[in-house]
């Protein structure tokens, strides 16, 4: 029926075959895509772990933190090399194809303002901002220092005189870099749900030596007009006897988020940041977009509504068909979703039935006990005592606390790659035991093909 | 050891098999590259592209027999958005030995006829004359009943040929 036609796409592949293969550079390409996507993912790693918990204090932010080398080829930079800065956010997002597209449909808004200090100078590049959130392309310069000898210590965006999104990195464990030799880094940051007014300045604290230089850049934009490409879902499906309805998806340029909510009999208490880390769309192309892990949200702990942002958006897409599932899930049961500790008699009164918690242990004013899981952080957000009183656990790698009530201050140790120690203050304030501890990330699943036809 | 074997090993986090079997099947990442691209230096950094992107989603492959597909997947993908973006690009130096391979055929007319194909269509014309990937598989690894991806080639075949059809008639003008 196509003969000739097939013919011709015969003789095509043909003439392709002949090609001559630049064997050494192939080799090359391979192994250089190879290195850059390991030593990413070490990076990645770490910067997840670091703040895979929800903050209390700023609750309502979205982390995406993606740290690159940058390698762009010549062609390709003299394109974007009219735009000052452009050519190092092309390659920062090369690898996030709603981001990609954000920049190729003009979204990207080109900023090039700078702030030296001590021969080190931050740049702001640029941003891409719409209505709902602001992504803030930076990066760090300097002829005089090795920049595998700085640290980022802080990013806080300001508006007016109102911090409105800060994260603090309190301890120096990574470098800007760990590659030494390198005079320039970019990075960006994904800032959600914060309101933007005017009078904006982007501020980064950047350690060297015992020495902490600040820069503050002020800027101003334009958020881009578009109207969201939100889907009405509505369909409820039974995991494991779990109900769970996929209520919509809000599509904006840059983001996408899938509304999903509990329902409230449920016998399984959904857990925390990363319980739908596995959940994913695929397109009638096979095209996926999976959940950014550690970033399941719900605005309150007593909430059912669930938000789980996409790592990329495919608002510039078009699926034509979108298909969602689940994998697992991390839940355990309501009932057994508890630790109840008594620091009195320094023992654990009530756990899990598959406990990976032991060895309480009272001394110096402060709690603790082992966590056994390779999955390092368990957070607890608050306990509360016998009679009900209530103490917010406040992590300091979170920025200031905030609460209206008592609190007192917790944190994780790691011990090693199966055990963590959990250790909080004993409250000066007067508190009855046994206390309880909510728990919020425990390895226990529930797993189900089920698949929802988004579209 | 059999391809399959390597590629479960890759899926779980094998450094060395995944870059055995990325060098086993560079080649032909580089051609199809090299067939949307048509210049040495873009096919190579997106078989760079490429490698890269294979390895952050390795957990994603289902079927390990449909590795290789897969691979080409996603370098069909990225040479489409590639192919988007150039189009504000200034044109680059093609690779002029693919146009003299044989006078009674040209080049430029199939390419411009690829050209002028949903991207779809150019994908599915891809895998089944350029990797000799069968109806069926097709169907299997795009969810699709084998019918549809039938229809969907005549579709596109119908297609080329009438975009060859309107280049003879401009040429008879």
């Amino acid at each position: 029926m196509f003969e000739e036609e097939e013919k011709k796409l015969e003789q095509w592949k043909k003439s392709i075959d002949q090609v001559e293969m630049p064997m050494e550079k192939l080799n090359d390409a391979v192994r250089n895509g190879f290195e850059k996507a390991k030593n990413e993912r070490t990076l990645k790693k770490r910067i997840i772990k670091k703040r895979s918990v929800w903050s209390l204090v700023i609750a309502a932010i979205l982390l995406i933190s993606f740290v690159t080398s940058i390698s762009v080829s010549p062609t390709f930079a003299k394109t974007v090399a009219a735009i000052p800065g452009m050519d190092r956010v092309v390659a920062l997002i090369k690898q996030d194809k709603g981001l990609n597209a954000a920049v190729e449909n003009d979204f990207y808004q080109p900023l090039n303002l700078s702030q030296e200090k001590n021969g080190i100078t931050v740049t702001l590049d640029g941003v891409i901002a719409d209505r709902k959130g602001i992504i803030v392309f930076y990066s760090v310069h300097s002829e005089e220092v090795d920049l595998s000898s700085l640290y980022l210590k802080y990013y806080e965006l300001w508006s007016g005189m109102q911090p409105q999104y800060r994260v603090k990195i309190n301890r120096t464990i990574m470098p800007l870099t760990p590659k030494k030799g390198m005079d320039f880094f970019s990075m960006y940051e994904q800032i959600d749900r914060v309101r933007l007014k005017e009078d904006l300045s982007w501020k980064v604290g950047v350690q060297y030596g015992d020495k902490i230089e600040n820069f503050k850049i002020p800027f101003t934009y334009k958020p881009m007009d578009v109207e969201s490409k939100d889907i009405f879902v509505n369909k409820e499906v039974t995991i494991e006897g779990q109900r769970i309805t996929v209520k919509m998806l809000i599509v904006d340029p840059v983001r996408t988020t899938v509304i999903l909510e509990e329902n409230h009999k449920n016998s399984k208490k959904l857990l925390s940041s990363r319980a739908f880390d596995e959940l994913k769309l695929v397109d009638e192309k096979g095209r996926t977009w999976s959940a950014m892990t550690g970033n399941s949200y719900k605005s309150s702990p007593e909430g059912h509504v669930w938000e789980i942002p996409l790592q990329e958006s495919f608002y510039f897409h078009d699926p034509e068909k979108l298909t969602l599932s689940f994998g697992k899930i991390t839940a355990m049961d309501k009932e057994e979703a508890y630790i109840l500790i008594d620091t009195e008699s320094e023992k654990i009164i009530k756990e899990p039935s598959e406990s990976i918690f032991s060895n309480l242990q009272v001394k110096d004013g402060k709690a603790s006990f082992s966590i056994n899981s390779e999955n390092g952080i368990y957070n607890f957000f608050k306990f509360v005592d016998a009679d009900g009183k209530e103490f917010a656990i406040h992590y300091k790698e979170y920025g200031p606390a905030a609460y209206p009530s008592y609190y007192v201050e917790g944190r994780n140790i790691k011990i090693s790659e199966n055990e963590t120690k959990f250790e909080f203050e004993i409250p000066t304030a007067p508190f009855t035991n046994p206390i309880r501890l909510d728990i919020n990330q425990y390895p226990s699943w529930i797993e189900e093909e089920v698949e929802v036809e988004i579209k | 050891m059999g391809e399959r074997k390597m590629v479960e090993k890759a899926i779980k986090g094998d450094e060395e098999a995944f870059l055995e079997l990325l060098h086993c099947y560079q080649e032909a990442l580089y051609r199809t590259a090299i067939s949307y691209l048509k210049n040495e230096g873009d096919a190579l950094e997106a078989v760079q592209e490429v490698t890269y992107r294979a390895y952050r989603n390795i957990k994603t492959v289902k079927e390990p027999a449909y590795f290789k597909t897969w691979l080409i997947r996603i370098m069909m993908n990225y040479c489409q958005d590639a192919l988007k973006k150039s189009k504000r690009e200034v044109p680059k130096d093609r690779i002029t030995s693919m146009q003299s391979v044989s006078e009674d055929f040209t080049f430029l007319e199939v390419e411009e006829a690829l050209g002028s194909l949903s991207d779809y269509e150019r994908e599915l014309l891809h895998l089944k004359y350029f990797e000799d990937v069968k109806i069926k598989d097709i169907a299997v690894m795009w969810n699709t009943p084998e019918g549809t991806i039938k229809t969907r080639l005549h579709k596109a075949l119908r297609a080329l040929r009438t975009s060859f059809e309107e280049k003879g008639e401009m040429k008879r003008v």
